[in-house]
């Protein structure tokens, strides 16, 4: 389990990133977490990955202290970060080196996406491109079988095939036990995978909560036109006519658009909140 | 389970040091090999063979000194480098592990390589200037033979602890400029470090004219001469020398393990 609390976090003199932010995030689950950019995705899991102090409060990660950086707590924690380092050695010599810190590493596993990837261990990190360095890393990361999993920006710079690989791969992985954390501004990459889906703008979470909830209490749909009561959170011109979110007060059977929501959640801030508090 | 050290995590770490760097320790090694035999190349007189002690220790300390603080540098450049320090600093393994593996790289694995190659070299020229000299020798006359660098010099001898004194102080400096800076750490430590030395040496220029000339003056105004002051100076300067060569590299050893432990990426 990861549990935030009371947490804040700023850089120096700027703006606070966090202000008093209270999450708790449980196993079995792919979170979503979405926002716009320097909204602090990435700050967010920096501090759970405990590269990041908080200012003041806490982030506890299976019930140790993220900013100690212990070897119990890393050994069940994996982060790929957006940017990344990859050293100028083989995979397979990377596999040697770094795979022995990671008890529940399975090499049949990584060899298994490896393939999935079409990848070959003996090539090195020098000559793959972005993409197929990036595949090779979010291989290994599933392969370290950590209980928690974070990851910033997974699918930029992946192909189209490699992007659906990547779904398909994150689903057979995502077990009861696992915790895994996923920052996006590809919605429409990880729409199939991610949820709950939590949003973050002003230095708070604006919404946190599982895609059930979400249809439950607003209804996505498109409309000719759009009339003042529709109680409309958002609405969006589109070729058809118009996509909006209205409230769901019908109980009206509807499939979440995440792109359609995260716009009407920063449009519509209090609202929002009012509705899932 | 150990959170603090654990040899067989401390290993792993060794190894990945070594594995991810060997190519350019390797190029290293042969950098070093070539740039000392051109040195001593050139400061020998092949017609006599003579070589000069004063430019043998002028390479010795520049190479060790030079090569030894960008190694430093470069054993910590995992940290010095955002992408690479957050790769580093999740490696599951203690901070004080990742500490050790620095300083196992550089206060011993780099001592050990670069004095052999220094040697390796050293006894190749001294071999070729004595085979000069005997080629040139006249009956009668007892030749002066040349003798490996240090372990045979007297003058050489007796100023190796301040070599060694000042090789750590610079070498653990440099490593806590690399767990401190980000990004063109070395050049950033160079301008810390000889900021530094000028402000001492302005700060004992200024103690020396203002406070130690007073004294001197109280002493001599009271008919004591300059001699009665020399032993406390001697001892001053003792005390000096112990912070430096035993006290100073350890105190910058314990923060940079406390820079690591409180690096944020």
């Amino acid at each position: 389990m990861i549990q935030i609390k009371n947490l804040s976090f700023d850089y120096g003199k700027r703006k606070p990133v966090f202000r008093n932010l209270n999450l708790t995030l449980k196993e079995g689950n792919v979170y979503g977490l979405l926002g716009r950019n320097g909204a602090g995705k990435s700050s967010l899991l920096r501090n759970m990955a405990g590269l990041l102090f908080p200012t003041s409060g806490t982030c506890m990660v299976n019930g140790h202290n993220a900013q100690d950086r212990l070897p119990v707590f890393l050994q069940d924690l994996y982060f790929l970060p957006e940017e990344f380092h990859t050293p100028p050695v083989k995979i397979k010599e990377f596999v040697d080196i770094y795979a022995p810190f990671y008890p529940k590493f399975s090499l049949k596993q990584f060899l298994e996406y490896l393939e999935e990837f079409q990848l070959s261990d003996n090539e090195k990190f020098t000559e793959l491109s972005l993409g197929q360095k990036k595949k090779a890393l979010i291989g290994f990361a599933l392969s370290t079988n950590t209980k928690v999993l974070l990851m910033d920006e997974p699918t930029n710079g992946l192909d189209i095939p490699s992007k659906s690989q990547f779904r398909k791969i994150i689903a057979s992985v995502a077990t009861d036990e696992r915790i895994i954390v996923i920052s996006t501004h590809q919605v429409r990459d990880l729409e199939s995978l991610i949820d709950p889906i939590i949003i973050l703008d002003n230095s708070e979470v604006l919404l946190n909560a599982t895609t059930e909830e979400i249809t439950e209490k607003l209804c996505f749909k498109m409309v000719s036109t759009v009339t003042e009561h529709d109680m409309v959170l958002y609405s969006e011109h589109s070729l058809r006519g118009f996509s909006i979110v209205t409230q769901n007060v019908d109980n009206e059977h509807s499939k979440a658009d995440l792109e359609l929501l995260f716009n009407a959640t920063l449009t519509s801030q209090l609202q929002i909140k009012q509705l899932f508090n | 389970m150990n959170n603090t050290f654990d040899f067989n995590r401390f290993s792993l770490l060794v190894k990945r040091q070594w594995v991810e760097n060997k190519k350019l320790f390797l190029m290293a090694i042969f950098g070093i090999v070539g740039i000392l035999i051109i040195i001593n190349s050139l400061i020998m007189r092949w017609e006599s063979g003579i070589t000069y002690e004063i430019a043998r220790f002028s390479i010795f300390n520049l190479s060790l000194f030079l090569s030894g603080s960008i190694f430093a540098n470069y054993v910590f450049k995992d940290i010095s480098d955002k992408n690479s320090s957050t790769s580093f600093m999740l490696i599951p393994a203690s901070h004080f592990e990742k500490f050790l593996t620095g300083v196992l790289y550089v206060f011993m694995v780099f001592p050990i390589v670069f004095l052999t190659l220094f040697y390796v070299v050293d006894y190749g020229f001294v071999n070729i200037g004595n085979n000069i000299k005997d080629g040139l020798k006249v009956p009668g006359v007892k030749n002066i033979q040349l003798h490996t660098f240090i372990i045979n010099s007297k003058n050489i001898r007796e100023t190796l602890d301040e070599i060694i004194g000042s090789w750590l102080i610079i070498q653990a400096f440099v490593l806590m400029g690399a767990a401190q800076f980000e990004g063109r750490s070395y050049v950033k430590t160079a301008f810390m470090g000889f900021a530094l030395l000028f402000l001492m040496g302005f700060v004992i220029y200024l103690s020396g004219k203002f406070i130690l000339s007073d004294i001197t003056q109280q002493f001599q105004n009271k008919g004591y001469s300059r001699e009665l002051i020399k032993p406390t100076k001697d001892i001053i300067s003792g005390i000096l020398r112990i912070f430096l060569i035993y006290v100073l590299p350890p105190i910058l050893l314990v923060t940079t393990y406390f820079k690591l432990k409180e690096k944020q990426v």
